[in-house]
């Protein structure tokens, strides 16, 4: 149950050890990087991708 | 329309807007202290009392084979409902706690820069809008039998089987009674859009599901348009498909329940119980696959003491609150299977229930019919769909297909994420604890979709989209943390998916304004002799099963019988009275058999498009009420 608005279940002293924590989380970065990573094998890797390049590449001809 | 009808549906929506007051205020009464989770479980009260009162009026039509379910016999019923609840709900509930002025802990969003992902997803809907209010229903399970199925109940005043034409129509049809207030109303161009609704639900769902887990304001409203883009939510928001309607309902029933465990009344717990099993039933009576989802369910009820807030002293029975849970369901649901079991025989018809290969009670084996993958090629597809997305033919986003780049950017990620949380840390609190069942719940979703889901994705829909909030708790780090650098992200992985989704809609709307194709013949490619049949006209479609809902013509007013296999014998088509059979290449010569018959259409060498088979529809003369009859101009 948040305990006030904003808060959303996190008391002050425990939103000041996670956010002391942030500041020295590696894992994080490892994360953004992933995601980032992910995003790309999906464009590269994904046929919507693919079918959608298709269809519009056609379409541009068409005009 | 007559004007009883006008009335009675113009009764049903006040009803309905009462119902979502008295639901809203009902939420708030049973502690739900967030205002986007007190207006989604809100919704919960004027569904189930719809889908209630259009069940009283089938078991009506069952029993006394008349047909009632019409607009004054639901209106009534309704506006019955939904007075009774208004006056149980709110007079066991103290006055202060139903207050809609009482304080919220809705925190104020500072959106800032992040509103501009947020314009990117309200841009894709606008387009999917434009396109969906200028068309025709799509969607080919939609005009095969959802959308059928409505104008049907419409036409018999009935729900009861007809055990004719394709089998889904025995299913369970939740997802098709709002459908037909619209077809009772005449309101065909609504169609499109009619669960558009259930998109903007979900978003709030999404955004609640989020907070219930210590997800920040800001990145709940990141969870809320991450589900909004998946490819599947947005094409079936504008489609008669109705995965969208059964799973915003199965989604906002453990919303109820993530409530009921900050509950500090033993009261709340009880109305927040049967809140959750309410919306559950309107999910099951939607689609028996949620059967397994509400068995989930079921098991968080039973472990509703472990997951409480400690500092909360109720304790309850399990057993009486899932008892209580699958009766609440039950009101929502029950009337499929106890007319499948009076009709058929069987409470699950038309599925086959096997119990170690023996068929105990008589239906089809659907896994049969859908399972053409080994179990292997369903575990390596599946694994690999949000960065694959393989789909043949066709487009690869739509109704069946698509997770998005952004949920393929972020979602496995923060899924392992969540796994290592649960793995290395000790649960704190009831938010951590929250954060297990979601993550057991969306294992057992990969479990269920490569086994008994047969890999179709849009099965999984209730699954796909609850990892969205779990995923965000590493968002939320995230975003703290590099906070260009996520947006960048984020938005750009919302941009590749927009980009896909809204070709579609916008190629398809301005293809309809170059050819002028604004009609409904024209739009669905079928002769305007169709529109121009007298009401009740039966016709035999042995073309497509999606041209089902296109023959029922402009009035939805035509009968329609579909086969699918095997012909249909001369004495089939005597029976069912059948005055017109319309047919499309390859020919089906043998029907025509025995017949007299009169061609009276084809457009074999006058057809515009090519890319369309040729069309021939026959006249039956030796029987049937159009004998004599002049047919309307074959153009």
């Amino acid at each position: 149950m948040p305990d006030e608005p904003g808060t959303a279940g996190l008391d002050k002293s425990r939103a000041q050890t996670d956010d002391a924590h942030l500041h020295r989380d590696w894992s994080t970065s490892a994360a953004l990087g992933l995601c980032a990573l992910s995003l790309i094998v999906y464009v590269l890797c994904s046929e919507s991708v693919d079918t959608f390049c298709r269809e519009f590449a056609r379409l541009a001809g068409k005009l | 329309m007559q004007t009883i009808s006008i009335i009675s549906l113009a009764s049903i929506g006040i009803a309905w807007s009462w119902a979502l007051r008295t639901g809203y205020r009902w939420a708030l009464a049973c502690g739900v202290r967030e205002r986007v989770d007190a207006l989604a479980l809100g919704c919960v009260l004027p569904t189930a009392g719809l889908v209630f009162s259009v069940h009283v009026t089938g078991i009506f039509a069952l029993l006394s084979g008349a047909p009632a379910v019409t607009p004054p016999g639901i209106a009534a019923i309704l506006l019955l409902v939904t007075w009774l609840s208004n006056k149980v709900i709110l007079a066991q509930m103290p006055p202060e706690d139903t207050s809609s002025n009482r304080e919220l802990l809705s925190p104020r969003v500072e959106l800032g820069i992040w509103w501009v992902p947020v314009l990117v997803v309200m841009g894709m809907y606008a387009v999917f809008l434009v396109d969906a209010l200028t068309r025709y229903p799509t969607g080919f399970d939609a005009l095969s039998y959802h959308l059928p199925l409505a104008v049907q109940w419409t036409q018999n005043g009935s729900m009861d089987l007809t055990f004719l034409g394709v089998f889904h129509m025995s299913f369970p049809g939740n997802g098709s009674i709002i459908p037909m207030l619209l077809v009772f109303a005449k309101l065909e161009r609504l169609l499109p859009v009619v669960h558009f609704p259930n998109a903007i639900l979900l978003g709030l769902v999404a955004y609640g599901l989020a907070r219930a887990i210590r997800v920040s304001p800001r990145g709940a409203v990141v969870a809320s348009v991450m589900a909004l883009t998946v490819p599947m939510v947005v094409f079936q928001s504008f489609s008669g498909y109705i995965d969208l309607y059964a799973a915003v309902f199965s989604l906002v029933s453990l919303l109820a329940l993530v409530w009921t465990s900050r509950a500090t009344d033993p009261l709340q717990v009880r109305w927040l119980i049967a809140m959750a099993g309410l919306s559950a039933g309107v999910a099951l009576g939607a689609k028996l696959t949620y059967l397994v989802l509400v068995v989930l369910l079921a098991l968080v009820v039973l472990s509703l003491n472990r997951l409480r807030n400690r500092s909360v002293q109720i304790r309850y029975r399990p057993l009486r609150a899932v008892a209580l849970f699958a009766a609440a369901a039950l009101v929502c649901s029950g009337f499929w299977f106890v007319r499948n079991t009076v009709q058929a025989g069987n409470p699950f018809y038309p599925l086959a229930v096997k119990v170690g290969g023996h068929e105990l009670l008589p239906g089809i084996d659907l896994g049969a019919l859908l399972c053409d993958r080994p179990l292997t090629s369903r575990i390596t597809r599946s694994l690999s769909y949000p960065w694959s997305e393989p789909k043949a033919p066709g487009y690869n986003y739509g109704v069946n297909s698509g997770f998005g780049a952004a949920y393929a950017a972020f979602v496995p990620v923060g899924l392992f994420w969540s796994l290592g949380l649960v793995l290395f840390r000790r649960p704190r609190d009831e938010l951590d604890k929250w954060r297990i069942v979601y993550l057991l719940i969306v294992l057992s979703g990969i479990v269920l979709l490569v086994t008994a889901f047969w890999a179709i994705v849009r099965y999984a829909l209730p699954f796909v989209v609850l990892s969205i909030p779990l995923a965000t708790v590493m968002m939320d780090r995230m975003i703290a943390r590099f906070r260009r650098a996520s947006l960048i992200l984020v938005t750009a992985s919302l941009l590749v998916t927009v980009s896909i989704a809204t070709l579609r809609p916008a190629k398809f709307f301005l293809g309809r304004a170059r050819d002028h194709h604004w009609d409904r013949a024209s739009f669905y490619e079928v002769p305007r002799l169709i529109d121009r049949l007298p009401p009740g006209t039966r016709i035999l479609n042995v073309a497509s099963v999606s041209t089902t809902y296109p023959l029922l013509g402009r009035f939805l007013s035509n009968k329609v019988v579909t086969v699918e296999d095997e012909l249909p014998s001369a004495e089939f088509l005597r029976a069912q009275a059948i005055e017109y059979i319309y047919t499309r290449k390859p020919w089906p010569d043998t029907l025509l058999d025995g017949l007299d018959v009169q061609l009276i259409y084809d457009d074999t060498d006058t057809r515009l498009l090519k890319t369309t088979p040729p069309t021939r529809v026959y006249r039956v003369t030796s029987q049937g009420r159009s004998t004599g009859a002049a047919d309307p101009p074959a153009t």
